[in-house]
């Protein structure tokens, strides 16, 4: 009777149990289906061994959504994945290449008309056409501002069966280069359902999609049979895991579980280079670190104090120590690699004994002997606010902190997310802010000095920014064609914004890899958003 | 016994109304644009312009004033609907869906494991009272309840992952990827269980019932069976059901270590892209699954105890 | 075996655990207010050259990314660390006494709508809680303080509430009322020393998880500010270069933990001593 008791307190107690754990069934069995080889990565090796070659590469944000509108899943899908294409590809020369698109023309100030493919069908088999492309364009476009900014396109017309033509809103040279962005990607009108929601991608890339867990963010894919190119491979399936932290990706990397990680800790460089079965690389990408000085503080408008603060930052130390040789030291605002840099400006490399000294001639004083400058009874004291999206950020910012301290300029550190950033950045109450940026996102000599430097961009807004001469040669530079000509007019920009010295490229960013040893044919390009795996990357 | 667990249930929805209340109030009067951060979050911050602020402003209905946003939404989440996510653009209650199986196995399995582990050890030391066992439970209770999760979980890795190569660090990646969350977010319970099932064992060893089963001459293996372990069973249901709170305050900072994509790694994202509907979305699924996890164990606690459902429910 | 068991009881009666945790209690209280003087480097000063040199005679817990000395950031972090937990515990004790007693002395409506408002509060998860309020306040220490505070009073408060209503009918209390005391000479004459020693037990036993919640949070980045020596800070700064330079999470975990335990040993002798259920156990025995 005494046992029944206790029966039964356990049955309870079982119960309780149970209900907490009653998810465990209903997750893992659909797990199981979609991929019988997912244990731990020494089984996996073995795996390979036959005729299952599964490429599994680490995605470094969490996939919730897979619309090409959205900004992470469409870049997962196009560069990582393979699995949807753009009209227009950019190499690592930020040469334009044909992709969906064969041809373009600029037909008028405000027009342009592209030739496509004719031999592209997509993943669900129907034929890519005019008419796919000015469907896929015009649902993007009407839900997504940002792509519609970007792009500048008003309407887009069916001229014939493989020829567009699209009118803008203003005139502009690079309705091409913004077809390199992932977010005009064209996919088929069976990607969205009848309700219009987004529900499987249907490319036309070498892979299409096998399988999507939106609650792990787990994407798998497999070789399409009617890809119009030839592609030596022999990946029978790529695995994408979304890992957001970078030192979980770098220790699943170094585990085995996966085979290609990006932007892992800097220090990896170092304790992975003797590590066994993988190998790790650095590569620097066309994206910066860079600050801009709140103009609208009195102090800052004068350019000799925003020079000064700049001579004490050791640029040099900064890539070398605090970001471990991973990113590079900038000459000027572009990476040389890009057509348009101007790399014949003044970079005013680290000199503290000549930032102390236009202090001085600018007025500023230890007057009162507490280690600190001032001027008219006011101490030189900065707030550097800075997100915490980019491994560099914080890093580079503590690092100026200390710069700044050893000229005797007092420095305060904050570093935010999301919309507290945006909060303290609205109302004013910095003095530098610390942002990084692709300069390449859309491939064109004026996007980048458009989106950060311009008045009217939300940057030059921001800080009080305003040269009404760097601004007339951004638009002519945007409005210009693609050529020799544009280019100058860029860098010439370049020129009159490195000399305002209001926005100031600190370094190049970089990323550090994880590759198994088991990867081939990698290769990597500056030009892409993140990081890019070819179509032709292979398994030993 | 029908007419008890309406009442509790009357509690829990009165409950979930008061707190959801509160946190929509909460964060609806937080300073800042509602409609830029939505824009900035979901586009990035080029796209802010004026146009795009009046387009989110009426796809979200934030034009009306705060009271009728308030009455529509509780009238929304009365009717099941939770609104849509700033950050994903997506249905909060589909969101949370998704991610809730992983939470609840997550947890589900740190429950078993705290549960395996806490109730022996606990009656153990009890029954060796100032044994050297019952010594060194002690201090493992007071070391595991000293120490942060988050670097215990990280401290873990470094040994099993990186040292030993024995488990996998990355989120979901099959069964072995559960082990270290699951023994990172067990730690705290095992050290709370263990402790109040050894009181609650000392305190019925204490009681006058069992010096009279002594005197009895029962055998001593069923004393404890029968009498002392029957005995201090019941409270330990109770102290279970309040340790789902802490698997679910735990789950924030563990699936965040382990990029466990749950509830609480939601919960993070949300907080720091202030996607309001989702924030409130997760705290009152949060609430929800904390006060019926509560109604249930009372209910157990009433079977087991019928001295409860006469004197009104208030639980020890 | 038995003379060990004998070691362990005679140790018992000497609350051996009270004794070590005032023990490092009391260290850690003389490295908050010798700080200054403890360090050897300034825990704030870059110098990059120094930087990831693993823990040596120079550098006892080595020095971190910024090439800072670990051991003096851990000291000053201090500081930062331990002065918030106990604000935190403070000022939560002291609002949910305050209010605990008022309400189960004067009962009624505020009463019934107070207790309420504490099952709702007492509903969350303390972390989930601070969380969703973090939303409305922003990051930063002070507002850190006041998120964990606005979850955390509710605990004296029902203590106090509970004492409160014990009290309400003893006799004395009676006696002072025809005496003719105020309501306030009462809550302070006789309520209030009564109820303090629960609160003083309840405060030393939580404290311990106290540090743990503001570590987390830290860590979580909702509290102090990198450059700031934090521990939770310290602990989410050394994440990258766990694999490169373990110490730097090593050491201010420790510091954490050997906090933690200390108050935590100090609350669970102080509870022994003064729980009586306890003590009978022990003389039992």
């Amino acid at each position: 009777m005494n046992y029944k008791g206790i029966t039964k307190v356990l049955a309870a107690g079982l119960c309780i149990a149970m209900l907490a754990g009653c998810g465990d069934n209903k997750t893992t069995e659909p797990k199981t289906d979609t991929d019988v080889s997912r244990e731990t990565g020494k089984e996996k090796v073995k795996d390979s061994a036959s005729d299952e070659k599964v490429l599994r590469l680490a995605f470094p944000s969490t996939i919730t959504s897979l619309d090409v509108m959205d900004g992470d899943g469409a870049t997962m899908l196009k560069e990582v994945a393979g699995v949807i294409e753009t009209l227009v590809n950019v190499d690592s020369n930020f040469e334009l290449q044909p992709s969906l698109a064969t041809e373009w023309e600029r037909t008028g100030d405000k027009t342009w008309v592209f030739k496509l493919r004719d031999d592209v069908t997509f993943h669900d088999g129907t034929p890519f056409n005019a008419e796919a492309v000015k469907w896929c364009l015009d649902r993007s476009l009407k839900d997504n501002e940002s792509l519609r900014q970007t792009t500048g396109i008003d309407t887009v017309e069916v001229i014939d069966d493989h020829t567009v033509q699209f009118a803008m809103t203003e005139a502009t040279g690079e309705l091409p280069e913004a077809f390199t962005n992932v977010g005009t990607a064209i996919v088929a009108k069976s990607s969205v359902n009848d309700a219009g929601e987004f529900v499987t991608a249907v490319g036309t890339g070498y892979f299409k999609q096998e399988s999507f867990d939106v609650g792990s963010g787990t994407f798998t894919c497999v070789p399409y049979d009617g890809y119009y190119k030839d592609v030596k491979t022999n990946v029978t399936e790529r695995k994408i895991v979304s890992i957001a932290d970078a030192s979980t990706r770098s220790l699943s990397a170094q585990n085995h579980e996966i085979d290609v990680a990006t932007d892992v800790p800097f220090s990896d460089l170092e304790t992975l280079k003797d590590a066994d079965g993988i190998q790790v690389q650095q590569f620097n990408t066309a994206r910066t670190y860079f600050y801009s000085y709140n103009v609208n503080k009195e102090y800052l408008k004068d350019a000799n104090v925003r020079k000064a603060l700049i001579y004490a930052i050791n640029r040099d130390e900064l890539v070398k120590d605090v970001l471990l040789g991973v990113g590079a030291v900038p000459e000027g605002i572009f990476i040389k690699d890009m057509p348009w840099a101007n790399t014949e400006v003044d970079n005013y490399d680290y000199d503290a004994e000549k930032a102390k000294a236009m202090l001085e001639a600018a007025g500023y004083k230890d007057s009162d002997g507490d280690g600190i400058l001032d001027k008219d009874g006011e101490k030189l004291s900065l707030n550097i606010v800075t997100g915490s999206r980019r491994p560099g950020n914080a890093l580079i910012a503590q690092a100026t902190q200390g710069y700044f301290e050893s000229i005797g300029v007092e420095a305060a550190v904050e570093v935010l997310d999301g919309n507290a950033y945006n909060e303290v950045i609205e109302n004013g109450s910095f003095d530098l802010c610390l942002n990084s940026a692709a300069t390449g996102y859309v491939p064109s000599a004026s996007y980048y000095l458009e989106t950060y430097y311009h008045s009217k961009s939300s940057n030059g807004k921001n800080i009080g920014y305003s040269n009404p001469e760097l601004d007339s040669l951004i638009e002519q530079c945007k409005a210009a064609d693609r050529g020799e000509e544009k280019n100058e007019l860029s860098r010439k920009a370049q020129a009159i914004a490195q000399e305002d010295a209001v926005v100031y490229t600190v370094a190049d960013y970089g990323a550090v890899f994880v590759l198994s040893d088991a990867v081939e044919n990698f290769s990597y390009s500056a030009a892409v958003h993140d990081f890019i795996v070819p179509n032709e990357v292979s398994l030993k | 016994m029908a007419k008890y667990i309406v009442k509790r249930l009357g509690v829990v929805l009165i409950v979930l109304w008061l707190v959801s209340t509160l946190t929509y109030f909460m964060v609806h009067v937080t300073p800042g644009d509602t409609a830029k951060a939505i824009i900035v979050s979901v586009y990035g911050e080029d796209a802010v312009s004026e146009e795009t602020l009046e387009r989110v402003r009426d796809k979200f209905d934030l034009k009306k004033p705060v009271y009728m946003q308030y009455l529509e939404w509780l009238k929304d989440v009365a009717t099941g609907h939770l609104g849509t996510s700033y950050k994903y653009d997506k249905p909060v209650l589909e969101m949370l869906a998704i991610r809730v199986p992983n939470t609840i196995m997550l947890g589900g399995a740190a429950f078993l494991l705290s549960v395996i582990i806490a109730l022996p050890i606990g009656i153990l030391s009890a029954l060796r009272h100032n044994g050297i066992l019952d010594h060194g439970v002690r201090g493992f209770v007071l070391l595991t309840s000293s120490f942060p999760s988050f670097w215990i979980a990280l401290i873990l890795i470094i040994i099993f992952s990186i040292r030993l190569k024995l488990l996998p660090v990355s989120g979901m990646t099959g069964a072995a990827s559960i082990v270290l969350p699951a023994v990172t977010l067990s730690v705290g319970m095992i050290a709370t269980t263990t402790r109040m099932m050894r009181s609650s064992m000392l305190d019925v060893l204490g009681q006058d019932y069992m010096t009279v089963a002594k005197l009895k001459g029962l055998k001593p293996g069923k004393i404890i069976w029968g009498h002392a372990i029957r005995n201090a069973i019941p409270p330990i249901v109770t102290v279970l059901g309040l340790q789902i709170g802490h698997i679910l305050g735990g789950a924030v900072i563990v699936e965040n270590i382990f990029s466990w994509p749950g509830i609480g790694a939601l919960f993070i994202d949300a907080v720091n892209a202030k996607d309001l509907p989702m924030i409130e979305g997760c705290v009152l699924l949060i609430t929800f699954g904390y006060a019926i996890v509560n109604v249930i164990v009372d209910i157990i606690y009433a079977c087991i105890d019928p001295r409860v459902r006469y004197t009104g429910g208030e639980r020890a | 075996m038995r003379q060990i068991r004998n070691f362990f009881n005679m140790l018992n009666r000497k609350n051996v655990i009270l004794i070590l945790g005032i023990l490092i209690t009391g260290c850690m209280l003389l490295i908050v207010i010798f700080a200054p003087h403890l360090e050897m480097y300034d825990p704030t000063k870059m110098s990059l050259e120094d930087k990831f040199i693993p823990p040596c005679r120079e550098h006892w817990f080595g020095t971190d990314h910024m090439g800072r000395d670990i051991l003096s950031r851990v000291i000053e972090g201090s500081r930062v660390s331990l002065t918030t937990a106990v604000a935190v515990v403070l000022v939560s004790a002291a609002l949910g006494t305050g209010i605990g007693l008022v309400s189960g002395f004067f009962g009624g409506f505020m009463d019934m709508i107070l207790m309420r408002l504490v099952d709702v509060l007492l509903a969350f998860p303390t972390i989930v809680f601070a969380l969703a309020i973090s939303t409305l306040l922003g990051t930063g220490q002070g507002n850190l303080i006041i998120a964990i505070c606005c979850v955390q009073w509710v605990r004296y408060a029902r203590i106090a509430r509970g004492e409160a209503i014990l009290l309400k009918n003893a006799e004395y209390i009676e006696a002072a009322k025809a005496i003719g005391c105020s309501n306030l000479q009462l809550l302070a004459k006789y309520f209030f020393p009564n109820v303090i020693s629960k609160i003083l037990i309840m405060v030393s036993l939580d404290i311990g998880s106290i540090i743990l919640y503001c570590a987390s949070l830290s860590f979580l980045g909702l509290g102090a500010q990198p450059p700031s020596p934090d521990w939770g800070v310290m602990i989410s700064d050394g994440k990258n270069y766990m694999q490169y330079a373990p110490w730097m999470t090593l050491f201010p975990g420790l510091a954490i933990a050997v906090s933690a335990l200390g108050f935590n040993m100090m609350g669970d002798g102080i509870r022994d001593l003064l729980d009586p259920r306890m003590r009978e156990a022990v003389q039992s025995e």
